[in-house]
C-alpha cells in the first residue's frame, strides 16, 4: 500500500514538469508531432535508431521487436528512432509495418533524440530512464548485441545481449553497465550533422 | 583491376598533385597537395568500375551507389570496408593467380576513398561522369528457356543462414547444348550465392518426392550419375554480381531430356520475412561441345576431426595427375571455421605454382575463380591443397559458441574440406576410342580409397572404371567390397550381376540378377538387366514375363518395350512384336531399337522394300554396324548391288577387325566380277581369321577366277592341310 501510494506521487510529482517543457522529439509517421515520449509511470524509455536503408539496422529489427515484445508489458516505452536527414514519413512506414508491426517510429527530424542519446550509427540503443525532475536521461547507448563485430564479419547468434541486460537493470533499479565496444553498423547522418563517431564500424 | 583502371587512376593522380612513393609493401600514397579527391574526377569512375554491378537500384548490394548523392551517404561505410577489403568482395590474395574479372582494389584504390571521405566527399567540378547501365531485364535477350521454382520459398525475418536446394525439372525433349545461363534469383539481397548442379537421373527429385519443390535443406548436395561414364561438367556458380554465365568457346553444356536442374542457394535472413522464387534462363547453340571439360576435387573430409578450441587444424590432400590438363577454373570451398586455404601444383620438374591463396576464408564471400588464361599442369603434376581452420571462441564466424568438436557434415555446424578443379585433358593426350577422363576419374578414386577405405561412392566408381576397361574380375572385387558394409544395396547387387556377366560367367550373373530382384522387385534396372541376360540365353518365358512387368509399372520406357519385341520376335511372335515396335515409333519416332527390330521383322517377311527406309531412317539416328549389315543385305535382295557395297564398306569401318564384313565385300566384288577387289578383301579374312578352312577355300576359289591358279592351288593347299577331310576343299582342288 505504501508502494503504490509513493509511485502515485512520483507520477504526480513529474507531470507538471513534462506539461511545462513539451519539448519536440519528432515527428510520428503520420506528421504530429511527438512532444511526449512516455506516458506517466513509464520505468524506461528504450530509443532504437534504425534506418529504411540499412542492411544490419534491418538484420537486428527481429531482435528489437524481442525486446520490445519482452519489455512493454514491463513498463517499458519503445520508439524506433528514424534519426537520417532525408527519410520519409511514409517510406518509413512502411518499412516499420515490414520490420515491426507493432512498433512505434518517429523521425527525428531535428535531430533532438540523437543529442540526447549520443547514439552514432544504425542500429544502436539508447535506454532512458527518469531523472528527477530533468525528465530523462540515457542510462546507457551503445551496442544492442555483440552479433556484429565488424562490417562483414559476424556472429551466427549474439553472445551478448546488452540491451536486455541494461533494461533488467534499469527496472530492477540495479548499476546499468557501461557501454562496451563500437556499435556496428550505419552512420547517422543526422540534420545536426554527421553524429559525432559517424563512419559506421 | 584491370590495366584500363590503373591508367585511369595514375592519370586521376598526377591531377590531384598526389605523390606516390614505393614502399615494400607496395605504393603507398602522401598527399602534397591541398587539392581534393573529387568524386567527379577520381571516386565515380572507381566506383563505377568496382561497386555498382551490385551497388545500383534493383540490384543485389543493399543501397545504390550510382550517384554522388548516394556515395556521399555511404562514403564513412566505404572508407570503412574499403579499408578492411571487405569491399569488393574478393578472397584471393594477389600475387599468385591472375584470374578473370579480378575486383580486387589497389592501394591507390583505397587511399583515394579514404582521402575523398576525409576531405569531406566533395563533389568536384568538371562534367559528371556517365553511370553505367544495369538492365533489369535478361542480359542476353529472352532466354531460350526459362525454368522458375515451382513455389516461392519463405525465408524467416531471423536466424541463421538458410541453404536449400531446390529441384527444377527441365521440360524438353532431345538433348540441347546451353552456351549461356543467366540465374535470376528473384530477390537478390537474400541471396548470398548459388549454384545450379546438373542432376542427370533426377536423383534428387526421386529420392526427396515431397519436398523437391519446396526446397531440401543442406550445404553441399550429392547427385547419382547414373550407370555410363558421364564426367562432363562446368561451374554453374551465382554471386551477388553475376550476370549471365557465358561458356567460353568449344565448351557448352549439355543438357538432355529427363535432367534436373538442382538450384542450390545460400539465403540471408534480413530481418523481415522475405519470400524468393529464382528463375534459370537458358541460351542454347546449335554447336556441340568440341572440348570436354571434367571437376577434379581434392578433399580430406575423412580427417576433419577438430577438437573444440583447435585454432590451427589444417588437413590435406595431393593428387598426381595421369594425364596433361588445362585447368580453367577453381572452387574452393569449406563451412564457418575454414580460414586459411592453399591450392598449389607441383610440376614434374619441381616447380611450385600457385593455384589460390586464401588467407581468411569467409564462406559468404565464396566464389568460382576462373584463371585468365588455363593453367597448364603436364602429366605427373602433382595438384596440393591444404586447408586451415579455426575452431576456437576467437573465430568470430564460429557457428557454435561455445565451440564443440567438429567433424565433416553437410550442416552449416559441420565442416568441409573441397578444392574443386575444373580441368580439360590436353589434345597430346588424345587417344582414338579413349576418354582421357578415365585416367584423371580413376587417380581420384584412388585417393578417395586411400584416405578412406570404405569410401562407397569410390568404390562403385572405381567398378565401373573396370567394367569400362573390360575388367569383370576386378569390377566383381570392388563391388564385393561396397557389398561388405552394404550386402542390401540393391544396385550394388545387380552391378555386381554386370561384372560377372563381363567376366563371361553368365549363369552366376543371372542367379546374381534374380538375388537382386527378390531383393527389390521394384528395382526396374535389376529386372530390366535379368530380362536382357535371360533374352540372350533362351530363357523367353521369364524374359517376357519380366519386361511385360517392367512396360506395365513404366509404359514409357522404350528399352523395356523394345526388349518385349524382341523376345517376341525371338520367339516366333513376329506380329505381337511388331505391335510393340510400333508403340514405341509412336511416342518416339526416332527411336533406333524400334525402327531396326522394325526392319528385321520386314526382312523375314520378306518385305526388302519397307524394311529399307526404316534402316535408313535407324542409320540416320546411330551409325549402326548391324543396321549397316542388314541394310546392305537388302540392297542385295532387292538387285542394288552398288548400295549394298556402300553399306558393307560402312559396316566393315565399323567393325575394323571383324572378318565378317570383308568375308561379304569379298563374296559382293566376286559377284560384280570385280575379282582383284575380292581377292584382296578375301585375303584380309584370312589374316584376321587365318584357322579357318573355309575362309582359305573361299580365297583359293576367287583367285582361280581371277585366273591366278597357283596361288589358288597353294591356298586351297593351306585349307586343306587346316582341314584334311574337307571335301569341298578336295573337289576345288580337282577342278583347279
Amino acid at each position: 500500500m505504501l508502494r503504490c501510494v509513493l509511485s502515485l506521487a512520483l507520477t504526480f510529482a513529474t507531470l507538471p514538469l513534462l506539461a511545462q517543457e513539451r519539448p519536440t522529439y519528432g515527428v510520428g509517421t503520420d506528421g504530429r508531432k511527438i512532444s511526449s515520449l512516455a506516458a506517466p509511470g513509464t520505468k524506461a524509455i528504450v530509443l532504437f535508431f534504425v534506418a529504411t536503408d540499412c542492411p544490419i539496422s534491418n538484420r537486428t529489427f527481429p531482435e528489437m521487436k524481442r525486446l520490445r515484445e519482452e519489455f512493454v508489458p514491463r513498463g517499458v516505452r519503445f520508439w524506433f528512432v528514424y534519426p537520417n536527414k532525408g527519410e520519409q514519413s511514409e517510406k518509413v512506414a512502411q518499412h516499420q509495418v515490414a520490420y515491426d508491426a507493432g512498433g512505434e517510429a518517429v523521425l527525428d527530424v531535428q535531430g533532438k533524440l540523437v543529442e540526447i542519446s549520443g547514439a552514432r550509427v544504425t542500429p544502436e540503443v539508447s535506454v532512458l530512464v527518469p531523472d528527477g525532475t530533468a525528465g530523462w536521461r540515457p542510462a546507457y547507448t551503445g551496442r544492442i548485441d555483440d552479433r556484429y563485430v565488424r562490417i562483414g564479419e559476424e556472429r551466427s547468434h549474439a553472445t551478448e545481449h546488452f540491451a536486455d541486460r541494461a533494461l533488467n537493470a534499469a527496472l530492477s533499479g540495479g548499476r546499468v553497465e557501461t557501454a562496451t565496444g563500437t556499435p556496428v553498423g550505419c552512420g547517422i547522418i543526422s540534420s545536426k550533422g554527421t553524429a559525432k563517431g559517424d563512419s559506421a564500424r | 583491376m584491370n590495366a584500363t583502371v590503373r591508367v585511369h587512376v595514375a592519370a586521376a593522380v598526377a591531377m590531384s598533385g598526389i605523390v606516390l612513393a614505393a614502399s615494400h609493401n607496395g605504393w603507398e600514397t602522401v598527399y602534397a597537395s591541398a587539392e581534393p579527391v573529387t568524386w567527379r574526377q577520381q571516386i565515380a569512375p572507381l566506383v563505377y568500375k568496382n561497386c555498382t554491378s551490385c551497388h545500383h537500384v534493383g540490384g543485389s548490394g543493399p543501397f545504390a551507389l550510382m550517384t554522388y548523392q548516394d556515395a556521399k551517404r555511404w562514403g564513412g561505410l566505404m572508407k570503412t570496408v574499403t579499408a578492411s577489403r571487405y569491399m569488393p568482395p574478393w578472397l584471393p590474395e594477389p600475387g599468385h593467380t591472375s584470374f578473370e574479372g579480378e575486383r580486387r582494389l589497389t592501394n591507390e584504390d583505397i587511399e583515394l576513398v579514404k582521402a575523398w571521405v576525409e576531405a569531406g566527399m566533395p563533389e568536384g567540378d568538371g562534367s559528371t561522369p556517365t553511370p553505367p547501365v544495369y538492365k533489369s531485364d535478361w542480359v542476353l535477350g529472352r532466354p531460350d528457356l526459362v525454368l522458375e521454382m515451382a513455389v516461392p520459398t519463405e525465408v524467416p525475418a531471423d536466424g541463421t543462414d538458410l541453404f536449400e536446394n531446390f529441384v527444377l525439372p527441365v521440360p524438353q525433349k532431345g538433348t540441347r547444348w546451353v552456351r549461356a545461363m543467366e540465374i535470376k534469383p528473384g530477390s537478390p539481397q537474400v541471396v548470398h550465392h548459388a549454384n545450379v548442379i546438373l542432376d542427370r537421373t533426377a536423383s534428387l527429385r526421386r529420392a526427396h518426392p515431397n519436398d523437391w519443390q519446396k526446397g531440401i535443406p543442406g550445404m553441399d548436395i550429392l547427385v547419382d550419375s547414373g550407370e555410363s561414364f558421364d564426367p562432363d561438367s562446368h561451374f554453374l556458380f551465382w554471386k551477388p554480381d553475376s550476370t549471365a554465365l557465358i561458356e567460353p568457346e568449344g565448351l557448352p553444356w549439355r543438357l538432355d531430356e529427363g535432367n534436373d536442374l538442382v538450384l542450390n542457394m545460400h539465403l540471408k535472413p534480413t530481418g523481415k520475412i522475405e519470400h524468393v522464387r529464382a528463375q534459370i534462363g537458358l541460351y542454347f547453340t546449335d554447336k556441340p561441345a568440341t572440348e570436354h571439360p571434367m571437376l577434379l576435387q581434392l578433399e580430406h573430409d575423412a580427417a576433419l576431426d577438430i577438437p573444440s578450441g583447435d585454432a590451427a587444424f589444417v588437413i590435406e590432400d595431393e593428387l598426381k595427375l595421369p594425364v596433361s590438363v588445362d585447368v580453367l577454373g577453381i572452387y574452393p570451398h569449406a563451412h564457418y571455421l575454414g580460414k586459411r586455404m592453399e591450392g598449389w601444383a607441383v610440376l614434374p620438374k619441381g616447380e611450385r605454382r600457385w593455384l589460390i591463396l586464401i588467407k581468411d576464408w569467409d564462406i559468404n564471400r565464396q566464389s568460382v575463380y576462373r584463371f585468365a588464361k588455363p593453367v597448364s599442369l603436364p602429366r605427373g603434376s602433382v595438384v596440393h591443397m591444404r586447408y586451415t581452420y579455426d575452431n576456437s571462441a576467437n573465430n568470430v564466424r564460429n557457428p557454435n559458441s561455445p565451440p564443440v568438436r567438429v567433424r565433416a557434415g553437410n550442416r552449416s555446424v559441420d565442416e568441409m574440406g573441397h578444392l574443386w578443379l575444373q580441368v580439360v585433358p590436353r589434345p597430346e593426350n588424345q587417344v582414338v576410342g579413349v576418354d582421357p577422363r578415365m585416367e584423371l576419374e580413376r587417380v581420384w578414386m584412388e585417393d578417395r580409397l586411400r584416405k578412406n577405405a570404405h569410401d562407397d561412392i569410390a568404390l562403385y566408381n572405381l567398378a565401373s572404371l573396370a567394367m569400362m576397361k573390360g575388367d569383370g574380375a576386378r569390377a566383381e572385387e570392388l563391388y564385393r567390397r561396397s557389398l561388405e558394409r552394404h550386402p542390401d544395396d540393391v544396385r550394388t547387387l545387380t552391378s555386381l550381376g554386370s561384372a560377372m556377366e563381363a567376366s563371361g560367367d553368365w549363369k552366376s550373373a543371372q542367379a546374381q540378377y534374380r538375388a537382386a530382384a527378390a531383393k527389390d522387385p521394384n528395382y526396374s534396372d535389376a529386372l530390366f538387366d535379368l530380362a536382357s541376360i535371360d533374352l540372350r540365353h533362351d530363357a523367353l518365358p521369364e524374359a517376357e514375363q519380366l519386361f511385360r512387368t517392367l512396360t506395365l509399372s513404366r509404359p514409357e520406357d522404350a528399352a523395356a518395350r523394345n526388349g518385349l519385341a524382341n523376345v517376341l520376335l525371338a520367339s516366333g511372335r513376329p506380329g505381337e512384336a511388331k505391335r510393340e515396335f510400333d508403340q514405341v515409333l509412336e511416342a518416339t519416332p526416332d527411336n533406333f531399337d524400334a525402327l531396326y527390330g522394325s526392319a528385321r521383322i520386314e526382312v523375314e517377311n520378306g518385305n526388302l522394300q519397307l524394311a529399307e527406309p526404316l534402316l535408313l531412317r535407324a542409320i540416320a539416328v546411330q551409325n549402326d554396324k548391324d543396321a549397316q549389315r542388314l541394310l546392305a543385305l537388302v540392297y542385295a535382295g532387292i538387285g542394288a548391288p552398288e548400295k549394298a557395297l556402300e553399306h558393307l564398306q560402312s559396316w566393315q569401318r565399323l567393325s575394323p577387325t571383324d572378318a565378317d564384313p570383308h568375308r561379304a565385300l569379298a563374296q559382293m566384288y566376286s559377284q560384280l566380277g570385280r575379282e582383284s577387289d575380292a581377292v584382296r578383301e578375301q585375303k584380309i579374312v584370312v589374316t584376321l581369321s587365318p584357322g579357318n578352312a573355309g575362309d582359305w577355300n573361299d580365297l583359293g576359289v576367287i583367285e582361280a577366277r581371277a585366273g591366278d591358279l597357283s596361288a589358288a592351288r597353294r591356298d586351297l593347299q593351306h585349307a586343306l592341310q587346316l582341314e584334311p577331310g574337307n571335301e569341298a576343299v578336295r573337289a576345288n582342288l580337282r577342278k583347279f
